[in-house]
């Protein structure tokens, strides 16, 4: 009897601890996978309004795209306000919200002219060079260009077609190449592709914002990885919306709505959070990124109207 | 032992241990769930990708240990009725970034649409929108994904936040949800609110550029053509900033008086509208108009006077102050229109007023009915103040020029609808029939251009018409220019006669036109044997009372006689050049109303009896049609009466006699001379020239009887100053009248020179009944022949009467 009294306690004590293990999760208890990160600096350069993408320039400048008040703002990297240009409108030199950047090798400023169907090209000192519109083809909607990604390769640019779901390809002269993807979910296709970036390989990174993941292709379109998967958990991408890789070739992706930026591998394996103290570091609406020759990582933070340079662990 | 106290430790230890924890259990488990009432939710809730791409918080890993890089956030639960949770705002944001929609600009980027506050007390909200569970607007209240009008147009993943569908619980083609709700701002009718759904103006694309949406049919006015919910750039939620009617401005762009003195933020920065906004913002157009709850059907922006007088408007700030409204401050430092202005609020149909059809007025000048709707068709045409000005332009001729805030205005501007200067168009759109002034001597810009009226302005800048008429201030109830007694230091001195006479006279501007002593009496009253009633003459010539008005008028003045607009009557001829500067007058023109030559249309409505000299040998067309008479004028130049008296600036007083006057005996009477200037030997009528001498004077000869006998001609007798008196000396015209041949046809002479007889020859009446046999008898004609034919005078001297 006093055996089954005792079994009878093991039994309750078990299912009492059954419930504990599994309502009371104490969060804190297991520690988050963290790449440990340290700010550099802020910068909020003046009038900006929710601003989307950035580049870095041979000199060290910092090109912002401030689509909202159809410009592009540049800064000195220790956030001096150097310059802007471009203003409303259709005409050369004009933008209508625009959200990307890329600059290339040679110094050229290639601006993803959202609202405007195509791509413009400016000098380092922002005179406007020259622009082309984004191939479409029968049955498709306007382009809607959302980032550039130039590259020495070919001198191929990548355009971001994100209403068409389509990644085009053209020179940097504004000739048309190839396309890839298409409206789907299935690996190569796309569901809203976004930012645009590339590692030392060649490898193109796109931001495939519904499909909640980054996709991996090589140079001419052919499909290579996918990095990230559906969720709220570290590892996890909600709403991805930027990409960068660092010189050591991690793969940096920012989610706009968890407000974090996480590290993966090349190949797509999930390294960390970039954390705060063994947290994860809050960032406010974090979208488009860019690694410096000394690879700090700047992240736009679209509804904070700032760009925060961040020093990550290796 | 050890063992056995050991195993009691061990199981005391472990009783307690068990014990304190079933307890602990048992506490947290209720504390969590019933603490936590909305884990229940989460309990509950499952999710697939697809739903908590919005819906986050349902995911089914917060149900979990597992670290979540966001936390779990339970509450913002806002619709009614319903449990779970609704997505934030972040979560929308998440998608209209831009990198699967760009809202940023429209949704949150300036003013919304208001949330999270409670109705007004007399509004509510229609089905099927909804407020929150705090009775507030929300997103959800406009918004959702789950209706089914909600839904973006199949195959199309990308339905336009602009668009019909924006997740919107019902459509919003043309406004009809903003409508929904919005039903007393504006009942949309144009008594007081902008009008909508009409496509009268062109709506320019630049204003879809700002954020506008089109209506289905594209320049039909919908709610968001002016207004946006999301994104507004201005007060309000307009598309734009409109402080400076920039909106306004889009569509009604020639109605800016940006830079004007209409602009009310230059010249009376701290006045306020209706709806207490200061004019800086309210902007130019808000000073007058506001598009929603307006005071009036021209959106008024100003309180109205009762009966809502279309004209209010303007004579809210334009009114002089006056004793039934000593209160009341006048706006106008500001110019008012004076105690004596253009009528206004006058129907104009109805009352006749123009000489001209009022749909002609109607090209250019717009007339109106009361309420102040624009008329084009119906009878209740009025004129008010917009009749004449354009508010919104102060130059008619250049719109880019504004004036300023310092301008002062002139017959060129003052934001007329046609400039009233040089050629007075403006004033002779209406007045159609006064537009040969432009071409004769009262064109002041030509033949008076220095002088100037009351307002200090001459003719070249009054125009024409102002340099004796101004539309508002002048000097009385005709609109006079100038000065209305320049003679008279009494101010109630007032006369009509001044109209003329301030200009007709010595050392005045007409002083080569003046009137003198020896004029036409004016100022009288018409009446007298030979003058027909005043109201016969009034309904061919103007008379006047004492006050210069027509009404019940018996009196001559000038403009009896003397139309000053029109110099030839029926004469179409109009220069605006003014090139018959000056020219000499005669009775064909000269401003009359009616023509006095050839005949004698205007002298025959008062002196009646005239009309008969026409075709006889008194009239000169017949007789003498080159002899000239003492202004040196024939008688097509002064007209048949005309040849004998002037009616202005006449050599004699007496009978305004400017014909030739002839030798007349010492003895005789003075007025011979009138018939002796024509029959007398060098006269142009010297073959009918009575060859003896005329009837003795001193007989104390009366006509009392024969005055009294209305049936029969009767002499005449005059005075030394051509009066007619009852007792006196025979004179030609005792006998002899000017006008009537044969006194016993009551017409006109046959219009050739033919031989008199006793019964014709101008005789006032048979020479043998009246004329002599009165005094005579029997013995009149023996004396007549006897001492008018010499011939006959031998022969009758045998024949001497009894």
């Amino acid at each position: 009897m006093a055996d089954m009294g005792r079994t009878r306690k093991k039994i309750i004590f078990a299912w009492i601890a059954g419930f504990l293990f599994l309502f009371l999760p104490a969060k804190n208890v297991f520690s988050m996978e963290c790449v440990s990160s340290d700010v550099v600096r802020s910068i909020t350069p003046p009038g900006v309004d929710q601003p989307s993408d950035l580049a870095i320039g041979a000199k060290g400048n910092i090109y912002l795209v401030d689509g909202v008040n159809n410009r592009v703002v540049v800064t000195s990297g220790e956030g001096a306000l150097q310059f802007s240009f471009g203003k409303g409108g259709s005409g050369p030199g004009e933008f209508q919200y625009p959200l990307g950047i890329d600059i290339a090798k040679d110094g050229r400023v290639f601006i993803a002219d959202t609202g405007n169907h195509r791509i413009q090209v400016f000098d380092a000192g922002g005179t406007f060079q020259y622009l082309f519109p984004v191939k479409t083809s029968d049955g498709e909607k306007p382009a809607d260009p959302v980032d550039v990604l130039a590259i020495e390769l070919k001198n191929y640019l990548y355009v971001a077609d994100n209403d068409n779901h389509k990644i085009k390809v053209h020179q940097q002269d504004g000739t048309f190449e190839f396309e890839f993807g298409g409206f789907g979910e299935v690996r190569g296709r796309f569901r809203y592709p976004g930012i645009l970036a590339v590692n030392e390989f060649n490898q193109i990174f796109v931001v495939d914002v519904l499909n909640t993941r980054i996709q991996k292709f090589d140079p001419f379109g052919n499909f290579i990885a996918e990095i990230g998967t559906w969720g709220v958990t570290p590892g996890g991408l909600f709403k991805p919306k930027g990409v960068a890789v660092d010189n050591t070739g991690r793969v940096f992706i920012s989610d706009s709505f968890m407000g974090c930026v996480q590290a993966f591998t090349n190949l797509g394996g999930f390294i960390g959070v970039v954390c705060e103290n063994g947290a994860k570091r809050e960032f406010d609406t974090p979208v488009g990124m860019v690694f410096d020759a000394q690879n700090r990582m700047h992240v736009v933070e679209m509804r904070a109207n700032r760009i925060r340079i961040v020093e990550v662990s290796e | 032992m050890k063992f056995f106290a050991y195993r009691r430790r061990i199981s005391l230890y472990r009783i307690f241990t068990i014990n304190l924890t079933f307890y602990m259990v048992i506490v947290l488990f209720w504390v969590v769930l019933l603490e936590c009432p909305a884990a229940w939710a989460a309990l509950e809730k499952s999710s697939k990708k697809e739903c908590a791409m919005c819906h986050v918080m349902w995911l089914n890993v917060f149900r979990t240990e597992q670290e979540t890089l966001i936390d779990w956030e339970p509450g913002n639960v806002l619709m009614k009725d319903t449990q779970g949770i609704v997505s934030a705002e972040e979560i929308c944001y998440s998608c209209h970034d831009g990198y699967v929609l760009d809202s940023r600009h429209i949704a949150w980027k300036g003013n919304n649409h208001t949330t999270f506050k409670k109705l007004p007390e007399n509004a509510k909200i229609p089905e099927p929108f909804t407020l929150s569970n705090t009775d507030e607007i929300y997103c959800g209240t406009c918004h959702t994904p789950h209706s089914e009008e909600a839904a973006a147009p199949e195959g199309d993943p990308d339905a336009s936040v602009a668009g019909p569908n924006s997740f919107l619980r019902v459509s919003n083609t043309d406004s009809a949800m903003c409508e929904a709700c919005h039903v007393n701002a504006a009942d949309y009718k144009r008594t007081n609110g902008h009008p909508v759904h009409t496509d009268k103006l062109r709506i320019p694309d630049t204003l879809f550029e700002t954020g506008s949406i089109p209506a289905e049919k594209k320049d039909s006015v919908i709610c968001q053509t002016c207004h946006a919910v999301h994104g507004a750039k201005g007060r309000n939620l307009t598309v734009m900033d409109n402080r400076g009617s920039a909106l306004c401005m889009v569509c009604h762009e020639q109605r800016s008086v940006t830079g004007t003195l209409h602009d009310l933020r230059l010249t009376m920065p701290e006045e306020i509208n209706i709806k207490g906004e200061r004019m800086s913002e309210s902007g130019p157009c808000g000073a007058c108009h506001v598009p929603h709850n307006a005071a009036g059907y021209k959106l008024w922006a100003r309180k109205m006077p009762p009966g809502n007088p279309a004209s209010g408007i303007c004579l809210s700030c334009h009114k002089e102050n006056t004793a039934a409204d000593p209160g009341k401050e006048n706006k106008a430092e500001i110019k008012g229109i004076g105690q004596y202005s253009h009528p206004n609020d006058v129907d104009i149909v109805s009352k006749s007023v123009l000489e001209l059809a009022p749909t002609a007025i109607t090209d250019k000048l717009p007339l109106y009915a009361k309420n102040g709707a624009r008329q084009t068709e119906g009878t209740a045409k009025t004129v008010q103040c917009f009749t004449c000005h354009n508010m919104h332009q102060w130059d008619p001729v250049s719109p880019e020029n504004k004036g300023g805030k310092d301008a002062i205005g002139d017959a060129s501007t003052s934001f007329l609808r046609i400039s009233a200067g040089l050629a007075s168009m403006l004033c002779l759109e209406c007045h159609r029939d006064k537009r040969q002034l432009l071409s004769y001597d009262h064109n002041l810009a030509v033949t008076a251009p220095e002088a100037e009226n009351i307002q200090g302005r001459t003719a070249a800048v009054s125009g024409p018409c102002g340099a004796c008429h101004i539309a508002h201030n002048a000097a009385d109830k005709k609109l006079w220019a100038r000065d209305p007694a320049p003679d008279s230091n009494d101010p109630a001195d007032v006369s009509a006669l001044q109209y003329c006479i301030g200009c007709h006279g010595e050392n005045k501007m007409a002083k080569e036109k003046p009137v003198g002593e020896n004029d036409h009496p004016v100022n009288v009253v018409s009446r007298g044997p030979q003058i027909p009633p005043a109201d016969r003459v009034a309904s061919m010539l103007p008379l006047y009372n004492e006050k210069g008005s027509t009404e019940n008028g018996d009196r001559i003045l000038c403009r009896t006689c003397h139309n000053p607009h029109i110099w030839t009557v029926g004469d179409e001829v109009i220069s605006a050049s003014g090139e018959r500067k000056n020219i000499e007058g005669d009775a064909r023109n000269s401003f009359l109303r009616k023509v006095a030559s050839p005949a004698p249309d205007l002298c025959v409505v008062c002196h009646e009896d005239t009309a008969l000299l026409t075709g006889t040998d008194h009239d000169l067309f017949v007789t003498a049609p080159s002899a000239k008479n003492q202004q040196n004028r024939n008688v097509t130049e002064s007209g048949q009466c005309g040849v004998c008296h002037a009616v202005h600036n006449s050599p004699e007083k007496r009978l305004l006699w400017v014909g030739p006057y002839g030798p007349v005996a010492e003895d005789q009477h003075s007025m011979n001379g009138l018939c002796t200037g024509c029959h007398s030997k060098e006269g142009i009528a010297g073959d009918k020239i009575p060859p003896v001498a005329m009837h003795p004077p001193g007989q104390l000869i009366s006509n009392i009887m024969w005055a009294d006998t209305p049936f029969f001609g009767y002499i005449k007798l005059f005075d030394a100053d051509w009066q007619e008196v009852n007792s006196g000396d025979l004179s030609c015209s005792s006998c002899h009248s000017f006008n009537q041949w044969n006194h016993r046809l009551a017409e006109q002479g046959p219009g050739e020179n033919i031989e008199g007889n006793a019964d014709t020859s101008f005789l006032r009446t048979s020479s043998d009944q009246a004329v002599c046999i009165d005094c005579h008898g029997q013995r009149a004609i023996w004396r007549y022949t006897y001492y008018h034919s010499l011939e006959k005078r031998e022969m009758l001297k045998g024949l001497r009467p009894r």
